[in-house]
């Protein structure tokens, strides 16, 4: 039996390696070092300066932290040869989206105004990481300002494929072992969504769970920031890690989390299906991979019930609180004109800001109430479910364009009609909106070859139900191993 | 320049109510025409201070059409049936 080249294997393998001494972090360090350096360099020396072609790599990072990595490896090997494992992190080199501030390294939030920002402070979660002993290796790339209509990153399942926005330089090196893991950002997909173009295991905890601060914020109210692996059981091991109570961020909460690695007996458990959201794809084969999926949780003995989700104006919700709050946080790059710098494919966001900074504080109140309102109903219907799953999205990566030399989504050939689209409700605007976690998880392929995903949404504050929804169906599937080849497929 | 209590709440009053009557007007031409006027752009634009970027004819024209599509999502959102008792999430919580 061919062994998981050490590249591509989950959170725990690596530990494991690392554990028994068969590797050890600066080894293991220098293997992805070489291989991001080798596979794929950071194409910008400028994040304003992007190229056109790309040269056939993903364009997954902004900085590659070498010399930091390496001293930080240096010494958790003396703490694991001391007999000190502070995790199961311990030793492992990971990405983390360039959106998070890290102290002495450059972040840059994807956007050429902030190409030599240098912080002098780590983000809370890069510090809970260190502590847990994990080596930062690269800040990965990003839509600019977490733009989700940017794939900052191209597609390893298929180069003139999308990989969505705004965590895809994050995912793409997951799926591409580029890195051990990584730390994504999502306001309302910018995790799942790009997770699901690329075939990554994703979460987004429960709002308030893991501290924002030090992170860029782009809506203080719907920020959230959550791990990328390889696997469910990947997502856990790095949500206890980064979890936990933070003053800095007002929207913390102490509801320590810690991870179950087993998902325990899933005969009996209820997960309701938004059945709805298959028809939002034109594809028979891709309703029958979604429905093939369910057949495996039916098959443990879990109960599945179709669900109806309520229709609230989501896509109102989203751009009122986003425009208000990003056009509140950004007014500064207003006052001085910075603004104008931004990329030409995001003249129409900024100006989206700036209709914001307009908008009366009625309206924005207004909106919150909704999302109070919305809030109350899905917590009840999440309620009668251990989990509700619904297709990340419905159809495979479409094809990418090409603006200002940057990759961005061909939106026709990846969202479905927009009458549809507005008639049904989506259970990832519902749960972004809502503060519930989120998990994504691949299920499939399509026709060309694209990967499929599901996400499991779970109650506040029980991400180990998601967790152990992704895990047993991981257990009983291998779509999350499946890798893309390399040459990466043009 | 000194400003006195009286006179900052009578100029900060003038310029809430000036946008708020910009806006209700915005909204009121997006529900008529379906879009906003350039003079009601640099009305409201006016609210905001220096013009900045949006001196430029093609930023302002973005401008212009990102303004109607926010008038039409506030004229969504006010015809939502909302449930009178229900609060913003934005409730300042201690403890």
């Amino acid at each position: 039996m061919q062994s998981t080249p050490v590249h591509f294997m989950t959170v725990r393998e690596q530990a494991d390696l690392l554990a028994s001494g068969e590797i050890t972090s600066v080894e293991l360090t220098r293997l992805f070092l070489e291989r991001a350096e080798q596979l794929d360099p950071p194409p910008f020396e400028l994040p304003s300066e992007p190229r056109s072609d790309h040269d056939g790599m993903l364009s997954t990072m902004v900085t590659i932290a070498r010399d930091q990595a390496l001293a930080a490896a240096e010494l958790a090997d003396q703490e694991l040869r001391a007999g000190r494992r502070r995790s199961i992190l311990h030793g492992i080199p990971y990405g983390v989206k360039d959106l998070l501030d890290t102290d002495g390294i450059r972040t840059t939030w994807g956007s050429g105004i902030f190409r030599d920002r240098i912080p002098t402070r780590n983000a809370a979660v890069i510090d809970r990481l260190a502590d847990a002993g994990a080596i930062l290796m690269a800040k990965m790339s990003l839509g600019e300002f977490a733009g989700g209509n940017t794939s900052s990153a191209l597609n390893p399942w298929k180069l003139d494929r999308t990989s969505f926005g705004s965590s895809s330089g994050t995912v793409s090196a997951a799926v591409a072992g580029l890195i051990g893991f990584g730390i994504g950002t999502e306001t309302g997909g910018s995790i799942v969504f790009p997770g699901s173009s690329v075939g990554a295991s994703g979460l987004r905890p429960t709002f308030s769970r893991v501290s924002r601060f030090g992170c860029m914020p782009l809506s203080w109210s719907l920020d959230k920031i959550g791990p990328v692996g390889r696997s469910a059981e990947d997502c856990g091991y790095i949500l206890e890690q980064i979890n936990g109570f933070d003053p800095r961020d007002n929207s913390s909460v102490d509801r320590p989390f810690s991870f179950r690695p087993s998902p325990g007996r899933m005969r009996g458990r209820r997960l309701g299906v938004h059945r709805r959201e298959f028809l939002l794809t034109q594809s028979d084969h891709n309703r029958q991979v979604f429905e093939e999926a369910l057949d495996t949780w039916e098959s443990m003995g879990v109960i599945v019930e179709d669900i109806d989700l309520p229709l609230y104006p989501t896509g109102a919700l989203f751009s009122t609180i986003v425009t208000v709050e990003s056009g509140t946080i950004f007014e500064p790059l207003f006052a001085d004109g910075r603004a104008g710098g931004m990329f030409s494919f995001n003249e129409d966001r900024a100006a989206g800001w700036m209709a914001g900074r307009m908008m009366p504080a009625a309206d924005y109140l207004t909106a919150q109430r909704i999302r109070s309102q919305l809030t109350r109903e899905a917590d009840e219907i999440l309620s009668r479910y251990d989990a509700v799953v619904a297709p990340t999205w419905p159809n495979g990566a479409g094809l990418r364009e090409v603006s200002d030399g940057w990759p961005i989504p061909a939106r026709n050939e990846w969202e479905p009609p927009a009458d549809f689209d507005a008639a049904t409700p989506r259970l990832n605007y519902i749960a972004n909106l809502v503060g519930h976690p989120g998990l994504n998880i691949p299920c499939g392929f399509d026709l060309d070859g694209m990967p499929l995903c599901l996400q499991i949404v779970a109650s506040p504050f029980d991400d180990q139900a998601a967790l152990d929804f992704g895990m047993s169906f991981q257990s009983e599937t291998d779509w999350h191993l499946r890798r893309p080849d390399y040459p990466w497929r043009p | 320049m000194s400003i006195d209590r009286r006179t900052f709440t009578k100029v900060a009053g003038a310029g809430a109510a000036a946008l708020t009557l910009a806006w209700q007007q915005a909204c009121a031409q997006v529900a008529d025409s379906g879009d906003v006027s350039a003079e009601m752009v640099r009305a409201l634009l006016d609210t905001q201070g220096a013009p900045g970027i949006y001196e430029d004819p093609d930023q302002f024209e973005r401008l212009r059409r990102a303004v109607a599509n926010s008038a039409r999502i506030s004229n969504e959102l006010r015809a939502f049936p909302l449930n009178e008792d229900e609060q913003p999430l934005t409730i300042f919580r201690r403890g």
